[in-house]
């Protein structure tokens, strides 16, 4: 039974992993940056959950995205559009940067110390299923994830900016050459990244009801090697491997014996290690990484 | 000059007024100032520097800032009271950041001033560089909180004291409660695998638990920026027998997290912890909190066991704020125990203050009877408070002093 339950809770965890994951993968696939300031968005979004929480729930949601989605936005304007055709190491300083001085700057503002929040307390109800465990929050992240995950495929298959995004996403010159505006592209990427930093810090707060100004590092480096076995750039890879992460996590959690699982995460990283071994790309490489590689 | 301007540009009249006004304010003001030091012993010479290197910045500020407010209160204290060998305590900071780099420097300026006491940061990391820079002044090195064995001769470190709890007696102390006070008999761990501290606590709980013939059912670890402890949860579950009592081993990162999915997943018993979750700002993450015990320095609340530390926190908080933790008490223990150790050395050279502090049993100081021994430098016996939460609301239940000190060989 605990290996049915293992199940469970490993894709309510690779469904957080996945969301994370995708908003990364995002950005990486349309501008070659590993945007650790996506972190500082999810971040933000968990303290706006703090900060609205006695709002009702819809509004409490709409002004959690609006606030990712207007930090996505300045940060593109202010640090990124500066370097946009800079060296992929000067765009990963600056995100470094950015992420800091979103942190600090909390920190400064409104102390080190957390701060916790009970939203949304009905998700973490449970119900047994056949001697499983479930909790709605688990229902509700794998929901979210499909959803949005719809959401994004919709967008980036079906509208004109989702085409630009992917033709970026596949050669971001060949694109431009093409009429595909970069000051739009670019942007409206942001947009989204902000759109899915918010529901990580939603469903994470609404699990631990604790905000700290360094919540969006964790979800921020699992995407960042979501990101990097899923074949840079690849969102379906990206997901993929957000899943396979949780998954990983999971498992060694539950069946490593004590005295090892708390080296757990020193395992999924070992894990990657040898993923990345085995494919240098990726699990789903894209062809703009092929031809590099 | 400003003055001496205005003055000639005033009539002889308006100036004489002025003057005699300026008379009248001056002996109001020394009226003043007679009275407040009334009662008071006077101190003279040059006075006596304790340099602190603080975090006043960064992340640590949050529990600095409120210990260099209680250093304030027992320097003003001790002057009051006639100083130390009869000089005044004069109380300069250096801010570290919260950052090890700057540890070290912060005390070598602090020691350029002529420090005579060095204060360093409440850890063996961003501590111990300022303490190696006293020692090799032969100047005292003193930690507030610190909470490690190692912030004394077992760190390498044997001029530098700490006042705060060692992990491993707070682990022992809770481990008593649950079984004595409690009779609890089986326990199921949860140990945060970030900090040392939390392992060391863990470390305490167990052995003593155990050896008062409790049985521990299951121990599991996770880290602070866990998103979720649902495996560890189906690991408590497939045990098929619940235990008396849960220890949980963390802070309020991931702690409150713990505690709230231990809570919804029908986990009601009792969660026992420590002074990492001291503070009231954390238990809105789990509203109406019942059935949680955690050992602390002292109550801050106004229920203290002590009457003397409940005046004391009046007077804190009418002067600075209501605090978030009572660790703050181990800094005004370090002046009073500063003085006890320069009043009995008869000089402030560290090796004379180090064999001072290590000869005086049981000193009687706010955090509780201290005695320091040549091999550590921090009492691994000395009284704690329980707290307890019901229904969201803390309160002190009452003092527990180990019955032996706990084991330090694994």
């Amino acid at each position: 039974m605990i290996s049915l339950q293992a199940i469970v809770d490993a894709v309510s965890l690779g469904g957080l992993y996945a969301l994370a994951a995708l908003g990364v993968a995002l950005i990486f696939g349309v501008m070659r940056l590993i945007n650790f300031a996506h972190g500082g968005l999810i971040m933000l979004s968990a303290y706006g959950l703090w900060l609205w929480s006695a709002y009702p729930v819809p509004l409490t949601i709409l002004l959690t995205v609006g606030v990712a989605v207007v930090a996505a936005l300045a940060m593109e304007r202010v640090a990124f559009r500066p370097v946009r055709n800079a060296d992929m190491s000067t765009l990963l300083v600056a995100s470094f940067f950015v992420s800091s001085l979103l942190q600090n700057g909390w920190i400064g503002v409104y102390g080190s110390l957390g701060k916790s929040v009970s939203v949304f307390p009905g998700l973490l109800d449970r119900f047994d299923v056949a001697g499983l465990s479930i909790y709605r929050l688990d229902l509700v992240t794998l929901g979210t994830t499909a959803v949005l995950l719809a959401t994004c495929s919709l967008v980036l298959t079906r509208t004109l900016i989702g085409l630009q995004i992917r033709a970026a996403s596949e050669n971001f010159v060949a694109a431009r050459l093409l009429g595909v505006r970069a000051d739009r592209v670019i942007p409206a990427a942001f947009a989204m990244s902000g759109v899915l930093a918010a529901p990580v810090a939603i469903l994470l707060v609404a699990r631990t009801g604790y905000v700290y100004p360094g919540i969006g590092l964790t979800p921020v480096l699992i995407a960042f090697l979501a990101t990097v076995i899923g074949g840079m750039g690849n969102l379906l890879g990206a997901v993929a491997a957000g899943f396979v992460l949780g998954s990983l996590t999971t498992a060694l959690q539950s069946f490593l014996p004590e005295a090892a699982a708390a080296y757990r995460d020193a395992f999924v990283f070992g894990g990657v290690l040898l993923v990345l071994v085995w494919r240098p790309g990726g699990l789903l490489p894209t062809k703009f990484e092929a031809e590099r590689v | 000059m400003g003055r001496r301007y205005v003055l000639r540009q005033m009539s002889p009249a308006v100036a004489g007024g002025t003057k005699r006004l300026r008379v009248v304010a001056t002996a109001i003001a020394a009226a003043v100032v007679a009275a407040a030091c009334g009662g008071s012993q006077t101190t003279t010479g040059n006075p006596i520097i304790v340099g602190a290197v603080m975090n006043l910045s960064g992340s640590i500020s949050v529990y600095d800032l409120p210990t260099l407010n209680a250093f304030r209160m027992a320097v003003d204290d001790v002057n009051h009271s006639g100083g130390v060998m009869g000089r005044s305590l004069q109380l300069v900071t250096e801010d570290m950041h919260s950052t090890v780099a700057d540890s070290r420097p912060a005390a070598a300026d602090l020691l350029g001033r002529g420090a005579s006491l060095l204060i360093t940061a409440s850890d063996y990391d961003l501590g111990s560089p300022a303490a190696f820079a006293a020692q090799s002044r032969n100047v005292l090195a003193l930690a507030a909180g610190c909470g490690s064995i190692q912030c004394g001769p077992p760190g390498g470190a044997p001029l530098w004291f700490t006042f705060g709890n060692a992990g491993r007696s707070e682990g022992a102390a809770m481990a008593e409660f649950a079984s004595r006070s409690k009779q609890f008999r089986t326990a199921w761990t949860l140990r945060d695998s970030a900090a040392l501290f939390h392992t060391e606590t863990w470390k305490g709980f167990r052995d003593r638990f155990t050896e008062l013939g409790g049985t521990i059912l299951g121990s599991e670890t996770f880290a602070p920026t866990d998103t979720t402890i649902a495996p560890q949860l189906s690991r408590l579950a497939a045990i098929g027998r619940a235990p008396d009592v849960i220890f949980l081993t963390s802070d309020t990162t991931g702690g409150v997290a713990a505690i709230r999915q231990l809570r919804a997943a029908g986990y009601q018993q009792p969660i026992l912890s420590t002074n990492s979750f001291d503070g009231s700002y954390w238990e809105q993450g789990v509203p109406g909190l019942s059935n949680f015990y955690y050992s602390n320095y002292a109550s801050f609340y106004g229920d203290d066991p002590s009457k003397d530390i409940n005046q004391f926190f009046a007077r804190y908080k009418a002067k600075y704020s209501l605090p978030q933790n009572s660790i703050l008490i181990t800094g005004y223990a370090l002046i009073q125990a500063f003085k006890l150790a320069a009043e009995k050395a008869r000089s402030l050279a560290g090796d004379k203050l180090t064999a001072a502090l290590e000869s005086m049993p049981q000193m009687d100081l706010f955090v509780g009877p201290t005695t320091f021994t040549h091999d550590l430098h921090i009492d691994l016996a000395r009284r704690m408070v329980v707290m307890t939460i019901q229904g969201g609301q803390p309160k002190a239940l009452q003092y527990w002093t180990l019955s032996k000190l706990p084991r330090l060989d694994d």
